[in-house]
């Protein structure tokens, strides 16, 4: 038997970080009162006109320069046609037939992901399903969104996760989008299809309702899977569009799928041709600086750090160029990297911070590293008084005032480690019977009576002196 | 696809509803539409300028929220709306 291959491609939708929306000058915001941020235009009204935001045009021109496409000079919009009443007009006006850009490639290691076009396109309003009816929210619809659709270049759900990683990475770098997903700011549907190698592709499948990235490479593995079993039993597959039923974990046919023709789409009359001058073209290059791959490249040569640290340091700009701040006084890559990764990137998470909004300063943290380079304080001290500088106190005053050097004299550890043992009798019993776990009990109490100042592998070389000795 | 099999579908994606015993009226009627287009066709347009190439291209607006257009949704006076009194 053969083997199988799947086939895949990729429409993304990213929703453009503008002030306003792509034809209207109503707000973008995402937690206002539902239908607040809507006027005649956006809600379709009889008798009103669109009118293009700049900047979203500026962004869209951006991201497709990142993505190495070639912008083109016009393009036209479109309006494509169909009853949903997530749609207020009865269209949603798009780019068909010339898109803003074309041809382009993302770059993951050796390999390339074609980029087939990249155009500008309002969102629609937000259905909410309730068990009798359906309610709409406006405030989504004309938001500015680029669709960018791949080739079909995509040969795994593995790699169609990894490509949208890299693509998120490109966005956030160049600042075109949050595209968070969650916020439903950056969608993705998959479509995919399997035929025996050196046969022609097969009936490809779209999928949506996927909400996390995760869950685009479950659902592309599942319905993989599907297929090929279809195929296997001899079965044809019909082109249909897909929903990943999230609880059950499995693909569910939503509807035929609309050939193209039924959208009747048409140049919109409202709109004349869209004109990209130079000058657009070559401020937008001036906001692409090095990318996420270049980046870590460079990084991995530059500082000599491990592929997997680089990996996560370059994956947002805000965390490389805080490590780079930081690396230029503690001038100890490896430290750095770990503290960053480790322990900073801990704190920010446990109290959902994120790195771009991080409340202690380059210089604040290059001191606290020096002061753990030097021996001054242990790690676990370091990160005990995160929050402290987080509220702006400089580490070494903090250090001071809370009597945090470290503890050097064997003689004290030996005395703390004494107290310990005589006041846990039944445990020293208990650990001496053989419940060695117990071990692991004595250090942590150690730790705590010199609030983690003594360096944690002396204790543990101590400690096992003191039992050995009982 | 016959004619009246495209009528039923074009009627759904427009979402208007005929009568069985309006179709074949309606058939006829874009048969003759349809004939119209080949004789356009006929006309040689390949030297008409399209919209690519056209002389106007799309006013940029500036990103600036105007809240003020914003669709006056509230107060309702029962289930009308209400709006600045006119007269």
């Amino acid at each position: 038997m053969r083997e199988y291959e799947a086939v895949i491609g990729m429409e993304l939708h990213i929703q453009l970080k503008t002030m306003t929306k792509l034809f209207c000058s109503c707000p973008v915001e995402s937690e206002s009162e539902a239908n607040t941020l809507i006027c005649p235009v956006c809600a379709g009204f009889p008798g009103t006109l669109p009118v293009l935001n700049e900047e979203a045009v500026k962004l869209a021109v951006r991201t497709a320069l990142a993505l190495g496409c070639g912008v083109n000079r016009i393009s036209i919009f479109s309006r494509k046609n169909y009853f949903y009443p997530d749609l207020p007009k009865g269209y949603q006006i798009t780019q068909y037939e010339h898109p803003l850009a074309e041809n382009g490639k993302l770059i993951m290691g050796n390999r390339a992901i074609r980029i087939r076009r990249i155009h500008l396109e309002e969102d629609s309003g937000k259905l909410i399903h309730t068990k009798d009816a359906t309610l709409i929210d406006l405030n989504r619809a004309g938001v500015p969104l680029v669709e960018i659709v791949t080739e079909p270049d995509i040969r795994s759900a593995k790699k169609a996760y990894t490509y949208i990683i890299r693509l998120r990475e490109i966005l956030r770098y160049i600042g075109v989008s949050n595209a968070d997903m969650e916020k439903g700011e950056f969608r993705c549907e998959p479509n995919v299809s399997v035929h025996r190698k050196g046969e022609p592709f097969g009936t490809r499948r779209e999928i949506k309702n996927l909400n996390s990235i995760r869950q685009v490479e479950e659902s592309l593995r599942y319905e993989i899977e599907q297929q090929i079993n279809m195929l296997e039993k001899g079965k044809k597959i019909r082109r249909a569009t897909l929903l990943w039923d999230v609880k059950e974990k499995i693909t569910r046919e939503m509807r035929m799928k609309e050939t193209e023709e039924d959208y009747r789409y048409f140049d919109e009359p409202d709109l004349p041709p869209l004109c990209i001058p130079d000058s657009f073209i070559s401020e937008q290059r001036n906001y692409i600086g090095e990318l996420p791959e270049e980046r870590r490249e460079r990084m991995h040569k530059q500082y000599g750090l491990p592929c997997n640290d680089v990996d996560t340091l370059a994956s947002r700009k805000a965390l490389a160029d805080y490590f780079e701040d930081v690396i230029k006084i503690t001038k100890d890559p490896r430290l750095t990297a770990g503290f960053i990764l480790v322990e900073l990137l801990g704190f920010l998470n446990e109290n959902s911070i994120k790195i771009e909004n991080n409340p202690i300063s380059h210089e604040h943290l290059s001191e606290l590293i020096t002061l753990m380079k030097k021996g001054i304080i242990t790690r676990t001290v370091a990160r005990s008084i995160l929050p402290q500088i987080g509220e702006g106190k400089p580490p070494t005053k903090v250090v001071k005032k809370l009597g945090l050097e470290k503890i050097e004299g064997k003689k004290v550890i030996d005395n703390i480690i004494q107290d310990i043992l005589n006041e846990y009798v039944d445990e020293v019993k208990r650990y001496r019977e053989g419940k060695s776990g117990l071990f692991d009990f004595f250090v942590g109490e150690v730790m705590k009576t010199t609030k983690g100042k003594a360096n944690p592998r002396v204790v543990g070389k101590l400690l096992k002196e003191h039992l050995n000795k009982i | 696809m016959n004619l009246k099999e495209e009528v039923k579908t074009i009627s759904e994606l427009a979402n208007i509803r005929i009568l069985e015993d309006e179709i074949e009226k309606l058939a006829d009627e874009f048969g003759e539409i349809l004939n119209y287009m080949d004789k356009i066709g006929t006309i040689p347009l390949h030297e008409v300028e399209t919209r690519k190439g056209a002389k106007h291209y799309a006013p940029l607006r500036k990103d600036e929220p105007q809240i003020h257009r914003r669709i006056p949704l509230k107060p309702l006076e029962g289930k009308l709306y209400r709006v600045p009194k006119v007269i």
